[in-house]
């Protein structure tokens, strides 16, 4: 029997599965080798001075202890439930920033041109009084008092740099894309695979190209933002995680000044809409404008989209 | 499980905190064990034993009763323990060390005052060990779980827990042995060891 079989049949004679022939060869190799001799002393006074340790009573006032903090737990609502909510309702906000803009900005263009074109509606109105909790008949008395007292409107930049103000003042640091990098190690790579899968599907996490596939040992994940919080914490239930890397992306300059972007173009196009009689020229202008407009309507639903949800790739380390 | 623990489970994932208690009761005890051998001390294992618990009633709505309860319980014990053992940063402190700076190690060791200087060795080569060895030999050596057991909170093969064992208990003998050594030159050298 060499060293290595005796170090293993040991182990196994410490949990009682080696038949008595084996031991008996266990026992003339220790006989002769200190080496395995000292292994075995070790591992048997470990499991000597051990034993009938794993029966201490539960701290005093433990169950109590225990009750409250459930009570705690059930009172509250669960926090993944709220953050789930939390890059919709900054987006909310910011779109009720960005209507109370174009709408306080349309109201000087929209009553500019009311008097231009009585009578004929304008055709592309929908975002200027539809949206405002008022009715259409009280703002246009609101503009008829306000229009003998304010100046009229210079440009089209007035309006936009209060809006700006506001959301620069409200927006701050809500946009963000959150990237996660989290170790986990496991002997088994494929159940972590499918618990992943599990996990991410109850998550509404979209997996990418490389899912199911231990490529690169490695899983990307996007979710939305709000339920990374219950993903991590189902998956460190399972499985004990290593550590976790954050990169945080601010969106915020980019979908601000696209913001703003799109109330110039709006009123801007609003304006070229009210005026009676267009030149070719203007059509051309208007053309290009309601083009710029779709660009940048579709950059922001795609920044919106971005900053609502968090990308997680899981690393899986190998424990074998 | 058991037609009582099904009922007691389907009215702790509705809510049911009674239902709940009543089904950690019998395996809460255990888990405080568990968490004790894990953390070395009273209080740390206190603290791991109510956090484990709770986590496991926030997820309770995800247990879908592939496992055990008790066997989904311990592992998110292990887990927490693990995760707490991880965030010391493998900073281990021996317990010649904290004797060293005043800390008095028997005061939450009343039950087991008969404890002698072997243990306190013993526990000091265990608590030298990287958490995963650690993890296993605590739930083999210590809390006595069977290989299907340990395969299953620790969701690895049985073989993966036969080889980490084995490693473990060498890495244990290792470290046993060189403690031994350096036990017997300080004696030779006449320097006491403290309390011992």
């Amino acid at each position: 029997m060499t060293c290595k079989q005796c170090k293993l049949n040991i182990s196994a004679m410490l949990d009682g599965c080696l038949d008595q022939e084996v031991c008996r060869q266990v026992e003339a190799h220790l006989e002769s080798c200190d080496a395995c001799r000292e292994y075995y002393e070790a591992l048997f006074a470990m499991r000597g001075s051990l034993a009938g340790r794993n029966d201490r009573p539960l701290p005093e006032g433990f169950e109590a202890k225990l009750h409250l903090a459930l009570e705690r737990e059930a009172a509250q609502p669960r926090k993944w439930k709220f953050t789930q909510h939390m890059p919709i309702m900054a987006a909310a906000a910011a779109s009720v920033l960005l209507i109370a803009g174009a709408i306080s900005f349309s109201r000087g263009i929209g009553m500019k041109t009311a008097k231009n074109t009585e009578g004929s509606a304008p055709r592309e109105q929908e975002f200027s009084v539809a949206s405002d909790a008022r009715s259409a008949e009280e703002s246009a008395k609101d503009y008829a008092a306000n229009s003998e007292t304010e100046a009229p409107m210079e440009g089209i930049m007035a309006v936009p740099e209060m809006a700006a103000d506001k959301l620069a003042a409200k927006q701050e640091s809500l946009y963000v894309h959150n990237s996660y990098q989290v170790g986990v190690t496991t002997g088994d790579s494929e159940e972590l695979i499918l618990s992943i899968n599990s996990l991410s599907l109850q998550n509404s996490g979209v997996i990418n190209e490389n899912a199911g596939s231990p490529e690169g040992n490695s899983i990307t994940l996007d979710m939305p933002a709000g339920n990374y919080e219950s993903f991590i914490q189902e998956l460190s239930v399972q499985y004990a995680l290593d550590y976790i890397h954050t990169e945080t992306q601010d969106l915020s300059d980019e979908i601000y000044s696209l913001q703003l972007q799109e109330i110039y173009l709006r009123t801007a196009i609003s304006d070229l809409l009210a005026a009676e009689n267009r030149t070719a020229e203007e059509e051309g202008e208007l053309e290009a404008l309601r083009e710029e407009l779709s660009v940048t309507t579709a950059r922001l639903d795609e920044l919106y989209l971005l900053s609502s949800s968090v990308q997680v790739r899981i690393i899986i380390n190998n424990a074998e | 499980m058991s037609e009582t623990q099904k009922l007691l489970l389907e009215k702790a994932q509705s809510g049911d905190i009674a239902a709940f208690e009543e089904l950690v009761q019998t395996s809460q005890r255990k888990i405080y064990n568990l968490c004790y051998s894990m953390m070395g001390n009273a209080q740390d294992a206190e603290d791991m034993a109510q956090e484990a618990i709770i986590k496991s009633w926030r997820a309770l709505k995800g247990f879908r009763g592939t496992s055990q309860f008790s066997t989904w319980l311990y592992r998110i014990a292990v887990n927490t323990c693990r995760d707490k053992l991880r965030s010391y940063k493998a900073s281990f402190v021996s317990i010649e060390e904290m004797k060293d700076f005043g800390m008095d190690l028997s005061s939450d060791e009343q039950p087991f005052a008969e404890r002698t200087a072997s243990i306190d060795e013993i526990n000091e080569i265990i608590n030298q060990l990287p958490p995963d060895m650690k993890t296993i030999l605590v739930l083999r050596d210590i809390e006595d779980f069977s290989y299907e057991q340990i395969a299953g909170i620790l969701k690895c093969s049985l073989g993966t827990v036969r080889s980490r064992l084995h490693r473990a208990r060498n890495k244990f003998a290792e470290i046993y042995k060189n403690a031994e050594l350096a036990q017997g030159a300080a004696r030779h050298n006449g320097v006491r060891r403290m309390s011992r």
